[in-house]
Parts: structure tokens; sequence; C-alpha cells
């Protein structure tokens, strides 16, 4: 098209919403014009059709566009129900709250609504100092909980968040040490320590098992909260409903969002245990200073009561455990003892392959045109073109660049987890073969 | 007088880019134009609505140019319909941002197929009638990363290199039939392979260009339109460059 007002919109994504990432995927072969989705794909204006391993970062775990889920959309505004309820009770907000917190377990009372996984941070966040007057919050390195101010705080991977310093007070320690745990929280006197049960863009690290059950006991000795963040891990993820239910953890504070809304609605969640929003917001003057215009609108809400019934229901979960057996099993026999391949995690249908990098010089940043990403880890990013170029969508992690995320749809079907494998180790062995 | 008034043109890959644009300025020169594509219906249509306003006959291929017998159908139907093809404009063409690392062997077959044999195989389908009736022109569409040392992907290059060479046999062999070969070069243009380069990497370009910005598609196809009409008559086996001077 000729014409600045002739641009489609895709072409208008490059021009208006973010001209460099438009440009990075035009130079990297990745800017395909992906017009519908279903399932576990991503189909092209050219029918072209993506077996989508980054599931809009576990967003979609149900799948894309699930007919069960747009059929209760259907209903739902058949009925032209309010959407909004300022400053009056909302039944579908109320609902979905109830359900969740029977969902976690007894020790929930409350919950709080947002738009994403980022807010629903914040809210944990805020919710920790208010109720215990603390103000500084103690997170993980390695961790990613968003990147809205108060949840980039507790990133320490410095590429996110130091444009943007300073940030909140907070204090980093690292995963696993129980002793730095409880040094920390006696120097600092933290509000709250912040967890993932499996840091995902860390290179999927994944705490050893009792590891969450004594942070919690330490943190409840030490007067602080303990947050898990479960934007990721939750809604079936690892294979139970929550991560943390595979653990005796307690937690006071539990953040959800991504594919509680299905993929399709934005929506985020903070649940808080019994006493907890009292004890923060409680009186009439307080109890509405942490709110959300859009959090807790009907839509959203019904979608995630949907969503999370199907989810919850233990047939389903029995599936995403077998299935996540079956591509761990798959996973470890064809890849692992492949010289490209240093580490193998799973957690469920979430886990990570770290590889080596590589060294000849034409597989080089420079080389490629990319100068701006050297002294990165290649390997990764190379695998995810090679594998793009296959039409699989896979993504490295965040701050580890050196590990291929993995995280289709709970929805998955044994046939695309053995054809992803295949192709993996196929291209793998590509890049073996040319790093020599 | 229009400048290609009666004139009856085959332009490759005009669904989108530089070949919309080059069948636009044919038939706003008065020609009968007839387009081929390989898979944009919408594309396909909406070239055929633009030549719809020019007042002129159009016709549209869903064919390769890959595909030898289906272009040599193509060249057939064409001429049932219109008695004969004067103009062949060769545009159609492809290039993939990869450097020689992550290029794959059918990475380079594709371009080359594209880009080059592409070409041979419409000429052919095309010069059959052109030499029957003596009488012709073609123009093939090269580039200025053919020509010189550009940062552009090896296999384009290649291909587009070939085109020179391309024409200038084929302008020899075939000259005793009163056809003209020729190939324009453009620089880089505000579609194509300038969307492939970093912004960057453009602006080092463009300090080098005299006139310090890309070309426009219009530019080189008006200027097209001239290089296939009657008033160039003496021009052959030349390869004409347009890049704002570098």
């Amino acid at each position: 098209m000729n014409g600045k007002d002739e641009m489609d919109g895709y072409q208008s994504y490059g021009r208006h919403v973010n001209p460099v990432l438009a440009e990075f995927l035009a130079l990297s072969g990745r800017d395909d014009r992906f017009v519908r989705a279903e399932g576990c794909s991503l189909i092209t204006e050219d029918g072209d059709r993506y077996a989508d391993w980054i599931c809009g970062f576990g967003s979609a775990n149900t799948g894309h566009n699930p007919d069960w889920l747009l059929e209760c959309i259907r209903n739902h505004l058949s009925g032209n129900p309010p959407n909004l309820f300022p400053e009056s009770l909302n039944p579908f907000s109320g609902q979905l709250a109830a359900d969740l917190v029977r969902a976690a377990g007894r020790s929930f009372e409350t919950c709080y609504f947002s738009n994403s996984g980022s807010e629903a941070v914040e809210a944990a966040i805020k919710t920790a100092i208010a109720a215990t007057g603390r103000k500084s919050i103690l997170s993980a390195s390695g961790a990613y909980h968003g990147t809205t101010l108060g949840a980039l705080s507790l990133m320490s991977d410095n590429m996110y968040r130091k444009p943007f310093e300073p940030l909140l007070p907070y204090h980093s320690i690292p995963v696993n040490n129980v002793a730095e745990l409880q040094h920390a929280l006696e120097k600092h006197s933290p509000a709250a320590f912040i967890l993932e049960p499996v840091q995902m863009e860390s290179g999927v690290r994944i705490p050893a098992s009792d590891y969450l059950r004594q942070a919690a006991s330490l943190c409840h000795d030490y007067g602080a909260l303990m947050i898990l963040d479960e934007v990721q891990t939750g809604m079936g993820r690892t294979g139970t409903l929550f991560a943390f239910q595979q653990t005796t953890t307690l937690p006071d504070i539990l953040v959800l969002g991504k594919s509680l809304g299905g993929g399709l609605l934005p929506i985020g969640a903070t649940l808080f245990r019994e006493g907890l929003f009292r004890q923060a917001y409680g009186n009439y003057l307080s109890c509405e200073i942490n709110n959300s215009t859009f959090g807790g609108n009907a839509l959203s809400c019904r979608v995630a009561q949907e969503v999370l019934s199907r989810i919850a229901n233990e047939d389903f979960l029995r599936e995403v455990r077998n299935r996540a057996e079956l591509l761990s099993q798959s996973i470890h026999s064809k890849l692992h003892n492949h010289p490209m391949v240093s580490r193998i995690k799973m957690c469920g249908l979430l886990g990570g392959i770290t590889l080596h990098d590589v060294d000849h010089p034409w597989f080089s940043w420079k080389h490629l045109g990319l100068e701006a990403f050297e002294g990165r880890p290649i390997t990764g990013p190379l695998l995810v073109h090679r594998m793009y170029r296959r039409r699989f969508l896979t993504q490295i992690c965040a701050h580890d660049w050196s590990t291929l995320r993995i995280e289709p749809p709970l929805t998955v079907s044994e046939t695309q987890c053995l054809e992803f494998v295949d192709a993996l180790r196929e291209e793998l062995d590509w890049i073996h073969a040319n790093n020599q | 007088m229009k400048l290609l008034e009666q004139n009856r043109a085959l332009v490759t890959g005009g669904s989108r880019g530089l070949g919309r644009v080059l069948c636009k300025h044919l038939a706003l020169q008065g020609a009968n134009v007839a387009f081929n594509y390989s898979s944009d219906s919408d594309g396909a249509a909406e070239t055929l609505r633009m030549l719809e306003q020019c007042e002129t006959s159009a016709l549209s291929f869903q064919v390769s140019v890959t595909d030898a017998n289906g272009l040599n159908q193509m060249a057939k139907e064409i001429e049932q319909a219109w008695g004969g093809i004067d103009i062949l404009i060769n545009n159609a063409g492809i290039s993939q941002p990869l450097p020689i690392a992550l290029m794959e062997e059918s990475d380079w077959d594709s371009v080359m197929d594209i880009n080059i044999k592409g070409q041979f195989l419409t000429a052919r389908a095309v010069l059959r009638g052109m030499i029957r009736r003596k009488g012709g022109c073609i123009l093939n569409i090269g580039s200025l990363a053919g020509l010189r040392l550009l940062e552009a992907p090896i296999h384009y290059s290649a291909s587009k290199a070939a085109v020179k060479g391309f024409t200038e046999a084929l302008s020899k062999e075939v000259a005793r039939y009163n056809i003209r070969v020729n190939c324009l070069a453009p620089g880089l243009l505000e579609e194509g392979v300038a969307q492939n380069l970093p912004e960057h990497r453009l602006r080092e370009y463009l300090k080098h260009v005299a006139l310090h910005r890309k070309g426009t598609l219009d530019e080189v196809a008006r200027f097209a339109a001239f290089l296939v009409s009657d008033r160039n008559s003496y021009m052959n086996g030349a390869t004409v460059i347009i890049d704002g001077g570098l």
C-alpha cells in the first residue's frame, strides 16, 4: 500500500504501537500475520498453521477460543447484564471469589480483582504493607512478577528495572537458602516475602520440595506475610490447580492472572487469607483505597468462573498430568544426552531446556546483525528462530536466554507433544552440526 | 496519444507492491494489462479493481512464475484474448532477511527459482508469440543489490546479479526479432527489501543517497512505463539504475 492512510492494522502496529518490535520481527522473519486461533494453533492469513508453544506466556491454558468459552461469553452477553458495579454489590465477582476461595483452600477468605497479573501483584504488595505497617518487600533473585512499578521493584534483572529506578524498597535473596531467608527476615523486617513456586523466567528454577513450607513458616515466625505468585504456575499449569497444592504450604496471599481469563479476557486475582482484608482495609474510609474500575467486571468474572470450573475438574487435571508425563519422558529420552543440552527441567506442562551456547563466529550476534544483544546467550534465540521456521512458536525465558521455555496449552495432544520434541531434536542437531 | 496505447502488457507479481503500481502506470498510459500472482487473491482483486478504473482491459491469472506449464497456458490465454503480448515486465521476486549461517539450501533455491528462473520461464512463455510477431519489449526488474556492494541477503543479491546477465544475453539473442530486453535496477524503495533493513542501517544508506530518501513505487513504475514504450526504441541490453544517486 502506498499512502500512510492506507496502512492495514499490521502495518499500523509498526508505525503506531511498537515500531522497534515490528522492525525486529521483520528482520528476523517473524512478521507473519496471524488471523485465527484455535486450540493449540495460530493460523496466518495465508493459511499456515503454527503450533503455539508460547501460549501467551501461559495465558491460554485451555487453548485458543474453546467453543465452550465462546458459548459462555455469548450466553452471558445475551442477557445484557451490567458489566460494572461501581459502589454496589457485584454478584459476578462475588461468585468468582467464592469459587476461587473454595478451590484454593479454607485458609483463604477474600479476593481482590484487577485486570492483569501485574496488577494482582501490586494488590498483594499494597495489602501486605497496609496489613503489617512495614515498608519493604523481600523477593527472590531471578524473580519475575510483572512490569508495573511495584512489581518491577521485585525484579532483580537490570534490563527491566534499571531505566525506572529508584523503585520501592526491596531486598532480594537467593531461592532455596533458608538461612539467608531467616537472616533477611530478621534484618529487614519486610512486610512480605514474595515467591514464585517455579521461577520460569530465570530458566525454570524449581525450589526444593520443602522450601516453600519452610519459607512460609519462617515468614509467620517473623511477622511477614508469604505471597505466592502463581500467575504462571496456577490454573492447572503444573498438574494441580495451583502449584502450592503439591506442598503443605499455606501462603497468606495468592496471586493469579493470565489463564484465569481463558486467554480471552484480562483478569488478575489476589486471594487473601482469613482476616487479612480487614487487617489492611478494615474501616469504611479505607475499604476502597485499593481499587480498579474494571477490576471484577462481570464479563471477565463470568469467563474466569467458567475457566476455573473446567480446570479444577479432576479429570481435566489428570489429563494434564498424563500429558506432562508423556512430554517429560519424550524430552528426556530424546534430548538429555544431546550435546547442545545442558539441563532439562519440567514441572507439569511448565518447563525449560537449557542449552550450551554456540561458539562459532558465524552464529555471533554481530554476524547476525543484532549487535544490541551482544553478551547474551544465542543458542536459545537461534533455536526459537529455527523452530519458527518449522511453524512452532517458542520463546526463551526472559532472564535466561539460554533456556527455551516449554509452555503449551494444557489441551495439547500427545501427537503435538511428540512432533514438538522431534522438531526440537532435529533443530538442535542442525545447530550442533553448524557449530562445528 | 498515451505512451502505451494499443499495447498489451503482462506484469508478473501484480497483486501487491511494485507489481501493482507497474500495472497501474501501464494502464494509465493506455495499455491493456494482464498480471499473474501466486497466492494473494485479495491483493489481485484489488489490482483488478484499480485497473478497471483506468478504463483499459485487464486480466489476472493465479499462477506461480515457477510453474512452466501454467505460464505457457497463461501466455496462450492472453494471446487468445488480445491477439498477442507486446510488453512483459518480469517483476515477481522475493527476499528473506537471512544471514548465510541461517540460510537453508531451500531458501537459496526458492529465491533463485522465483527471482531468476521465474524470469526465464515467463520470458520463454511470452517470447514464442513475440518472435512470431517480430516485435516486443521485455523489462526485467533487477536491483541495486545485484550490482553494488550492499548489505543484502546473498541469495537475493545473487539472483538480481543474474538478472543483469540474463537481460544482456537475452537481448542479444532476440534483437534480430525486433525485441528489446532491458533491466531496471531500483535502489531502496518505500516498500520491498527496505523493510528488512534496520532503521540505523537505512539511515546510513540514505546518507549516501544524493536525494537522501527512498524511492517511491510510483517513481519507478512511471519510469518503467517509459522504458517499455516505443519512445525508448534504441535502448537494448541495458541495466538502468534508479536509486536517487548513490
